[in-house]
């Protein structure tokens, strides 16, 4: 449908108020999609007809904001808040740009300031949530994400963050409530991918997280973080990468296992084996070698490609 | 700065427990006498408090310093590795400095630097630690008392490790970026092993 009404210019005899709802319409769509480079020539046209546009000064910080161009996504931003400052979407922008930049502190304090206007919006409770995941009071963020979900039982959004909130956590994917919901109520939802890949990352089940990330990968041919992810999610479930399985799984407790374990072996061998203790201490060192310098090695060479 | 975190943390938790159990002792109370509705209001007006902390603030100025990313954990395993117990307890300080947590975590640091002095200063006074090392000589082979020793820098590290498990996953979750582990793990290392050498002087002989 999209498609078919970007191949007409909106009807030239309608009001010029319809025209320009029916544009900023199709740029909204089409940046929910991610194709900002479709979206920009409409922008521009906006724009030029109409410098002062607030729809399309917002979809052009939403543009910007899409292409990590933060700065200008905050010029835009700033522009329309200077012609209306309580716009809703404009500040919740302002706040993803905030907390994409590092400005934990004055992100918190938009959150703040939005919840004293709007204390029932869930929406506004995610997007503080995830300002605290990323400043790592996980302890406050999972209690902000309970909040929102109190308020809206049934929002995936909610339970994508409660469900991220559990990654972080520790809760196992069987465990998680939140990531059952939404693999029941929205399974067609790309978020909902999203955090499955996240969660089975997490679990050390890649081989599975990696057939969800192509998936998205190719939903999003674009998006430099699937590729990203994809291409890591490859390095690791690579045959070479075998041996190492254990150290991927247990993470630091299998090193100072590993660490142990070769301590009585090298020892039970030059007790009983005296001849055979220069070979294992050997293989113990070149499998530790291996194990150190082989994974970023290889994953440089495979996000080369 | 450890012992005073550590009685202020303890009277935060104290404080927390107290509060919950005389709140839903309340709530029981009222539930009982005077029914389902009231002890709903009841609860409602706690919720409204907790809502209100909440919605404090938690990275403004006045809330003190930002917090930052900790060192990765391959900085703490290099220092617990080389630097002995007290480089484990280095590293783990560092970031537990970084993250501003050390109501949270000075109960553990305090029984990590205990377990420290206790090792290096304390074992080495008892009679029977010629004979002690001699076992474990025996066990083990000559450097027998060092892997104990490393065992225990390394089971620091690995506390440390679960301390911070779901803040490293929040910040791998991120991709934030870390503060230059060489530097820190090193810096880490010499400052265990400086430590070592001091109490470790400092036993009577």
């Amino acid at each position: 449908v999209l498609e078919v009404e970007m191949e007409f210019e909106p009807d030239q005899e309608a009001p010029p108020t319809d025209r320009a709802q029916a544009r900023a319409r199709i740029v909204s769509e089409l940046l929910d999609r991610r194709r900002v480079a479709q979206a920009r020539p409409l922008i521009g046209a906006a724009l030029s007809e109409d410098p002062h546009d607030l729809d399309m000064l917002y979809q052009a910080a939403r543009a910007d904001w899409l292409e990590d161009r933060h700065e200008d996504a905050r010029a835009r931003i700033a522009d329309v808040l200077r012609i209306e400052p309580d716009h809703l979407g404009a500040r919740f922008l302002l706040i993803d740009v905030l907390t994409e930049t590092g400005e934990l502190a004055e992100a918190e304090a938009q959150c703040l300031g939005l919840l004293e206007q709007y204390p029932r919006s869930e929406d506004l409770y995610l997007a503080y949530a995830h300002v605290m995941l990323r400043a790592l009071q996980v302890a406050k963020a999972s209690a902000l994400v309970a909040e929102a979900l109190r308020l809206a039982p049934n929002d995936a959004g909610a339970l994508r963050m409660r469900a991220i909130c559990d990654v972080v956590l520790g809760v196992r994917q069987v465990d998680s409530q939140a990531m059952q919901r939404l693999l029941v109520e929205h399974p067609e939802e790309q978020g909902t991918l999203a955090v499955l890949v996240v969660a089975l990352a997490e679990a050390g089940r890649s081989r599975e997280a990696l057939r969800c990330a192509r998936q998205l990968m190719l939903a999003n041919p674009r998006d430099p973080h699937w590729i990203r992810t994809t291409q890591e999610l490859t390095a690791a479930t690579h045959w070479s990468m075998v041996p190492l399985r254990p150290l991927q799984r247990f993470g630091w407790a299998g090193s100072v296992a590993l660490w142990g374990a070769s301590i009585m072996l090298v020892r039970l061998t030059s007790l009983h084996v005296p001849q055979a203790v220069g070979w294992v201490s050997w293989t113990i060192i070149s499998y530790c070698v291996y194990s150190w310098v082989w994974p970023p090695l290889f994953r440089k060479w495979v996000m080369r490609g | 700065m450890p012992a005073a975190s550590l009685a202020m943390g303890l009277c935060a938790e104290f404080r927390w427990f107290a509060r919950g159990l005389l709140l839903f002792a309340a709530i029981e109370s009222t539930r009982r006498e005077y029914g389902e509705p009231r002890a709903r209001r009841l609860a409602e007006n706690t919720m409204d408090q907790y809502h209100g902390d909440l919605l404090k603030p938690s990275l403004s100025p006045e809330a003190g310093r930002p917090f930052a990313a900790p060192y990765s954990t391959t900085s703490g395993f290099v220092a617990a590795f080389f630097g002995g117990p007290f480089g484990a307890l280095v590293a783990a300080g560092m970031n537990v400095h970084r993250l501003r947590r050390w109501r949270q975590d000075a109960v553990w640091f305090a029984a990590g630097l205990l377990l420290a002095f206790a090792w290096v200063w304390l074992l080495p006074q008892a009679p029977a630690y010629p004979a002690w090392r001699s076992g474990v000589a025996e066990v083990l082979g000559r450097n027998g008392w060092h892997y104990v020793e490393r065992a225990l820098s390394l089971a620091l590290f690995l506390v440390a490790c679960a301390r911070h498990r779901q803040i490293e996953r929040a910040a791998d979750l991120f991709g934030l970026p870390r503060p230059n582990g060489w530097i820190g793990g090193i810096a880490a290392t010499v400052a265990g092993f400086v430590l070592h050498v001091l109490v470790a002087a400092a036993v009577p002989t």
